[in-house]
């Protein structure tokens, strides 16, 4: 019987952390109808490769930026505070950068973010199957591969509405 | 005290305020880095610019966009349009809904997306800055939820003189709502200096 009961309560949590961030939605985060991520597979600037569908089992956070746009200048800084802090309490950052040269992506980053690595989406051709609705864009992607939210615009993820809420994604099975 | 006729009440009384359209100062660091003029109106804010192509210019080659590129773009009038909802529902920013005429009446052609890629395209312009050329641009369409921004350019055929922008905003899901238009008339392209 405990074990019936361990297993139901098992089965409900991931469900139980999704419903409570579901309830909090931060203003400017809004609940998508779940779908498939399209493809990402980048390098970063070391060569090092990451593949979204690699990623399975855990919620992750695609964050589409470029060092032209403004609000991407805002926002950076306080997604890098968030994820400096704890980063094994939040969902995994994978961050792209459209379109940038390296150059600009190193002068970028090392002001604003320095302790950040971001894929490099050379051509801009993966942020478009994305189809972002502008930049900064962030997805979040549920442990199963798909697509959950989308955060319009830039948003101040240090404060505590947003941590709450990227807090409730933890590791864990999508309901 | 009842709360839904306090919100009514103070609905009614925002909404009169925003009858027509007030010029004031920016409520957010997005809305100030963006500059240029501001109307508020229904709970929608917008801003607009017109950019120097000498500035035009020089944003794109400052990220490496070939020359001949950058001399076809600097041929257009390029205007900045920053748009936020702060309403409660839905509102569409739809290009087809905004009209520009010059000084006679006469309206002045838009230079769309198409138009762009069949020019880089011809061009040969390699991917990532039709991919940046793109990303600045305004969208064609987008259904703005509440508390988001767009901004992007919105290039034309350069005219001389004033040019009078017609914009409507259709709102609600399905776009039934009221539509908010905003007219105004204090743009112009700026021309290189001589």
């Amino acid at each position: 019987m405990k074990r019936l009961l361990l297993s139901i309560v098992l089965f409900l949590s991931p469900g139980l952390v999704a419903v409570q961030a579901e309830n909090e939605l931060p203003t400017g985060v809004i609940r998508l109808k779940p779908y498939p991520a399209p493809p990402l597979r980048l390098a970063d600037m070391d060569g090092q490769v990451t593949d979204l569908s690699r990623l399975r089992g855990q919620w992750v956070l695609v964050h589409f930026w470029a060092g032209w746009c403004v609000p991407c200048r805002r926002e950076l800084p306080a997604l890098a505070r968030v994820f400096k802090d704890r980063p094994e309490r939040l969902p995994r950052l994978v961050m792209v950068n459209t379109a940038d040269t390296e150059d600009e992506v190193f002068a970028f980053l090392g002001k604003l973010a320095p302790d950040q690595a971001t894929l490099l989406d050379k051509d801009g051709q993966v942020t478009e199957r994305w189809k972002p609705r502008g930049l900064p864009a962030s997805y979040f992607v549920d442990p199963e591969g798909r697509v959950r939210y989308l955060a319009l615009g830039g948003r101040p993820w240090d404060h505590p509405p947003y941590r709450r809420f990227l807090e409730a994604l933890k590791p864990g099975k999508a309901p | 005290m009842n709360r839904p006729l306090v919100v009514v009440g103070l609905s009614i009384a925002l909404s009169a305020c925003a009858a027509t359209p007030v010029v004031n100062k920016p409520s957010s660091e997005e809305e100030r880095v963006f500059g240029g003029a501001i109307h508020r109106q229904d709970g929608l804010v917008l801003r607009y610019r017109a950019r120097a192509p000498e500035g035009m210019a020089a944003f794109y080659l400052g990220r490496g966009f070939p020359k001949t590129a950058v001399d076809e773009a600097r041929q257009a009038c390029f205007i900045s349009f920053y748009v936020r909802n702060e309403r409660p529902d839905k509102v569409w920013f739809d290009l087809s809904r905004w009209s520009f005429t010059d000084r006679n009446g006469q309206p002045i052609r838009r230079l769309t997306r198409p138009h762009w890629d069949q020019r880089w395209e011809r061009m040969k312009v390699p991917m990532r800055f039709r991919a940046t050329f793109g990303w600045t641009m305004a969208p064609e369409l987008r259904d703005l939820h509440t508390s988001e921004p767009v901004a992007g350019n919105v290039t034309l055929v350069p005219v001389s003189g004033p040019i009078r922008v017609i914009a409507e905003f259709p709102t609600g899901d399905n776009r039934d709502g009221p539509v908010i238009r905003f007219q105004f008339e204090g743009l112009s392209c700026p021309r290189d200096p001589a």
